[in-house]
């Protein structure tokens, strides 16, 4: 079964025996007919189809869940207000993200600056959690956390900086109009800025593989931890919303918002074959309904069959949306187009996150807050030093930004080389003294 | 100016209600009867138990963290206006910024050099 002794032959024997036991009595018929895998009705299964239904099932499971307080006298308002506090501020960021010229809130001049102050509200919640459940591993991990999601701030904040360089505004609307203006995604102005605050946003949505606030090994958790109750659920969901959030921020940042890949030839060069990219996201869209009406022919069950008709309407109507704006006037067709850009930029950028969390395996605490403070926080200085050079020197000098931003960019991936190189060293010649 | 921030105030608002009613529906929707603090204790916390208080006091490591937090944001506090006018100000806008990065950045040196960084 597999390649570990077990520790004890008899808690074994039986593990070991019950899958041969079932393949024995009862013959399991080939995974492709589905219906005979059914169990007989007067037992008590459902229909293996009714199983998508299970994260609503979950979710109404912890709902209706009784309360649970830690033992030891605790601030039950406070305990309440916390998580509601967390997940109201992170819903709050969403405002100024501008999906598509056409959908956006409100569009502050300080909209950069609202989000990253609306964004670190949310440590208070969850210190608030560890500190009331007062007993002093939770109050340890709280202190942990709050220090780890201090470095990576920074470090974030400061890679942002680098790019603001290059718009003169905060305004969310105005640094994607820079970038359309500039004909450059600022990623590749500042791809080491870009690298950072990709980094930082794994950090700060407390995703596995540079951040986690507690591991398996030190259970030091938060205080509604078990998934028994809807408090529990509400931190859950801040941590997936906030996900969102820097997803919004680093697309609207440096991957150019809600403007399509090369945007700007539209007006250097209109008329030219890049003009077949507008054509791009109904073509896209038009082959994911092509594909569901192709596998709603292929399926055995009628149930089957109509969702998957069902999505191939749904898919659909959005292709033919998609292109009959081409043909609408240019604002209609800029704002329903830069809305799917949008969309399918954060969408890669959460994918990537969350690529990045299943792939890696979890490091300790001390480790990656030391990559933030030692590495992150002066890359980031040295990066807005070199991109503020960069500029500098193309407005004297007259050399192409994109050479000098480049040039930018290699020194400070030396110097991120250098300061890596020499911290595990020191730390360990340290270690070693202090032992 | 104001009006810009009316959608703020009532996308709060909303933000506000939807966890609001959310613990409120939980309220109502608890089937079971709350239960006595000694048969959830098992359960919140798994792993060693947690015998001391929380009001021991904690690491100055996290002090250290803090105070670093705050040198930096005021830094930040500078580095975003000076961002903004940036590309207006040219050549003298670099040295300015060079000038108090470099005392930020010598202030950094000192403190690693110190082992105030080292997170252990």
């Amino acid at each position: 079964m597999n390649d570990n002794p077990p520790l004890n032959d008899r808690a074994a024997e039986p593990e070991i025996q019950a899958p041969e036991a079932v393949s024995a009595g009862s013959e399991v018929p080939p995974p492709s007919d589905l219906e005979s895998v059914v169990p007989p009705a007067n037992e008590k299964f459902l229909h293996p189809r009714l199983s998508v239904l299970q994260p609503l099932a979950n979710t109404v499971k912890i709902l209706i869940q009784p309360e649970q307080w830690p033992a030891n006298g605790v601030n039950r308002v406070v305990l309440t207000i916390a998580p509601w506090f967390a997940i109201t501020i992170a819903l709050l960021a969403y405002l100024i993200v501008p999906i598509g010229p056409a959908f956006q809130t409100t569009d502050l001049n300080i909209g950069l600056l609202f989000i990253l102050a609306i964004g670190s509200l949310g440590i208070y919640s969850m210190v608030l959690e560890n500190w009331l459940a007062r007993t002093e591993k939770l109050l340890a991990s709280a202190m942990r956390t709050a220090a780890h999601f201090l470095s990576y701030e920074t470090a974030s904040a400061l890679a942002l900086v680098s790019a603001l360089l290059l718009t003169g505004s905060l305004s969310m609307n105005e640094i994607v109009q820079a970038q359309l203006d500039q004909g450059q995604w600022f990623v590749f102005y500042v791809p080491v800025g870009f690298g950072i605050f990709f980094l930082a946003s794994i950090a700060l949505t407390y995703r596995t593989a540079i951040a986690m606030p507690e591991s398996d090994s030190e259970i030091t958790d938060r205080e509604q931890k078990s998934p028994l109750h809807f408090r529990w659920a509400l931190d859950s969901l801040t941590d997936y919303a906030k996900i969102f959030v820097a997803a919004g921020v680093a697309i609207t940042v440096f991957l150019g918002g809600w403007l399509r890949p090369l945007a700007s030839y539209r007006d250097r060069f209109p008329g030219t074959p890049v003009q077949i990219l507008d054509v791009v996201p109904g073509a896209a869209v038009a082959a994911i309904a092509v594909y569901c009406f192709r596998s709603a022919q292929k399926q055995q069950e009628a149930s089957r069959k109509r969702v998957m008709l069902w999505a191939c309407g749904v898919w659909g109507t959005a292709a033919l949306a998609l292109i009959g704006t081409l043909f609408a006037p240019e604002a209609i067709m800029t704002g329903v187009h830069g809305a799917f850009w949008f969309v399918m930029k954060v969408s890669a950028y959460v994918y990537c996150c969350l690529w990045v969390r299943i792939t890696f395996p979890e490091y300790r605490s001390d480790p990656s807050t030391n990559l933030g403070w030692r590495i992150l926080v002066p890359m980031a200085l040295v990066n807005l030093l070199a991109t503020a050079m960069a500029i500098v020197s193309t407005q004297y000098t007259g050399l192409p930004m994109r050479l000098t931003t480049i040039l930018g960019a290699g020194v400070t991936l030396g110097a991120g080389i250098w300061l890596s190189t020499i911290s595990p060293t020191e730390s360990a010649a340290q270690m070693a003294a202090s032992e | 100016m104001p009006a810009q921030y009316i959608p703020i105030l009532m996308v709060a608002m909303v933000a506000g209600l939807f966890p609001l009613a959310a613990l409120a529906i939980l309220k109502r929707a608890s089937a079971l009867p709350p239960q006595a603090p000694e048969a959830t204790q098992a359960q919140e916390i798994r792993g060693s138990a947690t015998e001391d208080m929380a009001s021991d006091g904690s690491s100055v490591k996290f002090y250290i963290a803090g105070a670093l937090f705050v040198i930096f944001a005021a830094a930040m506090g500078l580095l975003f206006p000076w961002s903004i006018q940036f590309s207006q100000m040219g050549g003298y806008g670099l040295l300015v910024m060079l000038t108090f990065l470099g005392i930020l950045l010598a202030g950094y040196a000192w403190l690693y050099q110190k082992g105030a960084l080292d997170w252990r």
